[in-house]
């Protein structure tokens, strides 16, 4: 017989933890290596068996094809719509990400039952907050498959602010949840008051996390090996090696989390040839930088969504294995202007809370609340391919919105409607999460109203309901989404045209990105020069003036070398920070003189 | 339709305290919420409610859909005053002006190239929040009318005069709050 446990699963891009309620105390459980991390990684070998944990990382190494990791990155998603590139061919495998989802979380589950001694077929799943309407559906039917019911789809920075206020609900608190990743970025702004958790805005990028420092920094390493020559670019290395190099990328980053350098060593890389590199934490984060921008970037979004200014939060709470890196916890510290709280243990926090959120649906929590939001704006296609926005991002779940619908024509049977998800006015550049066939009584000409229902849930998922206003009868509409599948092909068949086209003329387009560039570089020097004359040191000056008229002659020179000019480009960039800070100075102090005056 | 105040039980006025609200929500919220023995379809009609009841503009108009009679809700058109025109013709080049700004930023793909917009940049960021001061500021004095306007509707609930008093004034504060959130958006933009 089944027990009463409700499992709390934070089901991670890398890792993926389990607990449950036991005797009023959430805690987490240890698999059969005896750790509460299990890797999120899937052997499938040649006999049919299904390795799951740190077991499969280690045949990872030998058996890259076989082994599907981060497969979170794939979940819910069109085929070649996510930037990330598996080492792994999934079609190949004859796998589905749900498929691959389920495996670990039946192993998860078995984890329980061996702990426990007793069945267990109820969980929470965790899953990032920007996860769109699919992705969660995804997420639920992947618990489904592994004999789970899954009472509740959880926001994972929510999860990691119910660990932390648990033990403050008497408080009255704002706080911010910066969670970063292997695989996506959240950020999220709430509001804690007796009890209640009340999420007022949340942002992020579900294709932004660790995996991206890792790859980014394996590419890097490649570039300085001196072994990228002959067209042997990053992204035509073979599987194997490309993993190893992410794999060294990996450890090396870890490693500079303390230490200030590292060497990455692997011999015989390529046949003879190993692979030799220093990478300092300077090199680390100058890659990692632009990552931080974007999430910089989601903060503000979600503060202005929040209508909260950073001296309103008490805490900003860091969570997500990546927010061990210096460079994160620095680019915290600038956009809240505050010490991060690290009191939450990054790895296990969401889990946590996943455990906690069981425990209130098991009512062994009764006075907390959670009011959760959706994170993405949702609306149907209208006239001239705009999106028409039905439920806005932010808005507390669950919730609904109706609309009217009448027949065009006498005896129009149905009208399809486009449901989409995302931000941008055009429908075409929001997410498709399916068509809806909304069925007329016959009827003449607008004789027709039917009244359409957009309602989503607890768990952040959509469910669309015709009512009939003559009979007051509703009925659920199916989305239909098949349209997903008859795309793949074709996405897949734009993707290897577009890459062979690169191939045909990749120095040609580097190039050309290098020359707009530098072309706004050299007009943007001889500007600040006149403007800043006389405020920098002679010797500064004259490196930029070398500097941009190194870039002006390669400009004239034939054949074109593209790596030349970029990398002209970049001491150009490099020797002007002095007086792009300069610039900004003087704007602000302009600014200031403005304010005095006034 | 649904009554928002009937929803979250709280008394049908044009001024309501944030507190107040706030507690209202929380206390309804711990019922309806399907964790907590309520269900999907009570949840929505509290959030919605909540979601009315915050904003002055919509909350005064809920109570005119809910409370006005049927004259003074046939009652529409409200021009807007030489004030509010003069207004929305300073905003509407200031927003131009600064969305040209947010396209050239954008485009530029060098730090030299940005930190030579930020004088022009820092002038618009000026002019946008003092503009959305000003704003605010009309938005907190027109809530301040509202206690004298409940007291109004008291006494006679049916007093056209108060309704299209009400009207108008709910107008501009729709006018202003679509403004405002405009303005933030594009302040918004500049700093990222």
């Amino acid at each position: 017989m089944a027990s009463d446990y409700i499992l709390g699963i934070d089901l991670g891009t890398t890792n993926s933890l389990v607990g449950v309620v036991d005797s009023g105390f959430p805690i987490l459980l240890a698999d059969g290596e005896g750790s509460r991390m299990t890797p999120s990684a899937v052997h499938y070998g040649p006999d049919g068996e299904v390795v799951v944990g740190s077991a499969a990382v280690r045949q990872r190494a030998v058996d890259v094809q076989h082994t599907v990791t981060s497969v979170k990155r794939l979940v819910g998603r069109r085929a070649g719509e996510s930037a990330w590139q598996p080492p792994y061919d999934l079609a190949g495998l004859g796998k589905t990400a749900v498929q691959v989802s389920a495996d670990i979380l039946r192993h998860l589950k078995a984890v329980v039952e061996r702990a426990l001694e007793v069945p267990v077929t109820r969980a929470v799943i965790t899953v990032p907050a920007f996860f769109n309407d699919a992705q969660r559906n995804a997420t639920k039917l992947a618990g489904e498959q592994a004999g789970l019911t899954v009472e509740r789809i959880l926001a994972e920075p929510t999860a990691a602010a119910l660990a932390y206020g648990l033990d403050k609900l008497e408080e009255h608190r704002r706080i911010a949840v910066y969670d970063l990743g292997g695989g996506t970025f959240d950020i999220s702004v709430l509001e804690m008051r007796d009890g209640v958790f009340q999420v007022l805005s949340t942002a992020g990028d579900t294709q932004l996390g660790g995996d991206d420092i890792d790859r980014t920094l394996a590419e890097w390493i490649w570039e300085q090996s001196g072994l990228d020559g002959d067209g042997r670019g990053f992204d035509v290395l073979a599987a194997l090696p490309r993993m190893r190099l992410i794999t060294a990328a990996e450890e090396a980053k870890k490693h500079l989390s303390s230490a200030s350098s590292t060497e990455v060593l692997l011999p015989f890389f390529l046949e003879q040839q190993s692979v030799q590199v220093t990478v300092t934490r300077g090199d680390l984060e100058g890659l990692t930088q632009p990552l931080m921008e974007r999430t910089r970037k989601h903060c503000l979004r979600a503060l202005a969504d929040a209508r909260c200014e950073v001296s309103d939060l008490h805490d900003v709470i860091l969570v997500g294995g990546s927010t061990r890196m210096p460079l994160v916890r620095e680019t915290v510290r600038s956009i809240f202007q505050r010490e991060p709280d690290v009191s939450q243990n990054p790895d296990e926090a969401i889990a946590m809370g996943a455990v906690i959120q069981a425990g209130i649906l098991a009512g062994s929590l009764r006075q907390v609340v959670l009011l959760d939001v959706t994170p993405l704006s949702l609306g149907i296609e209208t006239f001239g391919g705009l999106m028409n926005v039905i439920i806005p991002r932010n808005s507390t779940i669950p919730c609904k919105a109706g609309e009217m619908f009448t027949n065009a024509v006498a005896n129009q049977s149905e009208m399809l409607i486009r449901v989409l998800q995302g931000e941008r006015e055009l429908a075409k550049d929001n997410w498709e999460l399916g068509r809806v066939a909304v069925p007329f009584p016959a009827g003449p000409k607008g004789s027709a109203r039917v009244g359409v229902q957009f309602a989503i849930d607890a768990n952040g998922i959509l469910q669309v309901l015709a009512r009939d206003t003559a009979t007051q009868v509703d009925t659920v509409l199916e989305i239909q989404n098949s349209a997903v599948d008859v795309e793949d092909a074709r996405v897949e068949q734009m993707i290897a045209e577009s890459v062979d086209f690169a191939f045909e003329d990749m120095n040609e387009r580097i190039w050309t990105e290098a020359r707009l560039k530098s072309e706004e570089l050299t007009a943007a020097v001889d500007e600040a020069l006149i403007q800043c004359e006389g405020l920098l040191e002679p010797a500064e000056t004259v490196r930029i003036r070398e500097c941009n008229a190194e870039v002006r002659r390669l400009l004239g020179v034939e054949p074109h070398d593209a790596r030349a000019l970029k990398a002209a480009n970049q001491a150009l960039d490099d020797a002007t920070q002095t007086l792009a800070v300069l610039l900004v100075e003087r704007a602000m102090e302009a600014a200031l003189e403005r304010k005095l005056g006034m | 339709m649904t009554n928002a105040f009937d929803i979250l039980a709280l008394p049908a006025r044009l001024s309501l305290d944030e507190g107040t609200l706030q507690q209202a929500y929380l206390s309804r919220s711990r019922q309806a919420h399907p964790d907590h023995g309520g269900s999907d379809r009570e949840a929505s009609e509290v959030n919605a409610a909540y979601e009315v009841l915050k904003a002055p503009d919509k909350r005064v108009k809920h109570l005119m859909e809910v409370a006005a009679p049927e004259a003074a809700r046939s009652w529409r058109t409200v021009p807007l005053d030489e004030r509010m025109m003069s207004l929305f013709s300073s905003i509407g080049q200031t927003l131009d002006a600064s969305a040209k700004i947010v396209e050239r930023k954008s485009r530029a793909q060098s730090a030299l190239a940005k930190a030579l917009l930020a004088n022009e940049e820092m002038q618009q960021r000026e002019r946008l929040e003092e503009l959305g001061s000003s704003i605010a500021s009309r938005l907190e004095e027109m809530e301040t009318v509202l206690p004298e306007l409940d007291t109004r509707l008291e006494s006679d609930p049916a007093s056209l005069e108060t309704w299209k008093e009400i009207a108008s004034l709910q107008a501009r504060m729709a006018y202003l709050t679509k403004w405002q959130a405009q303005i933030r958006e594009r302040l918004l933009q500049l700093m990222m």
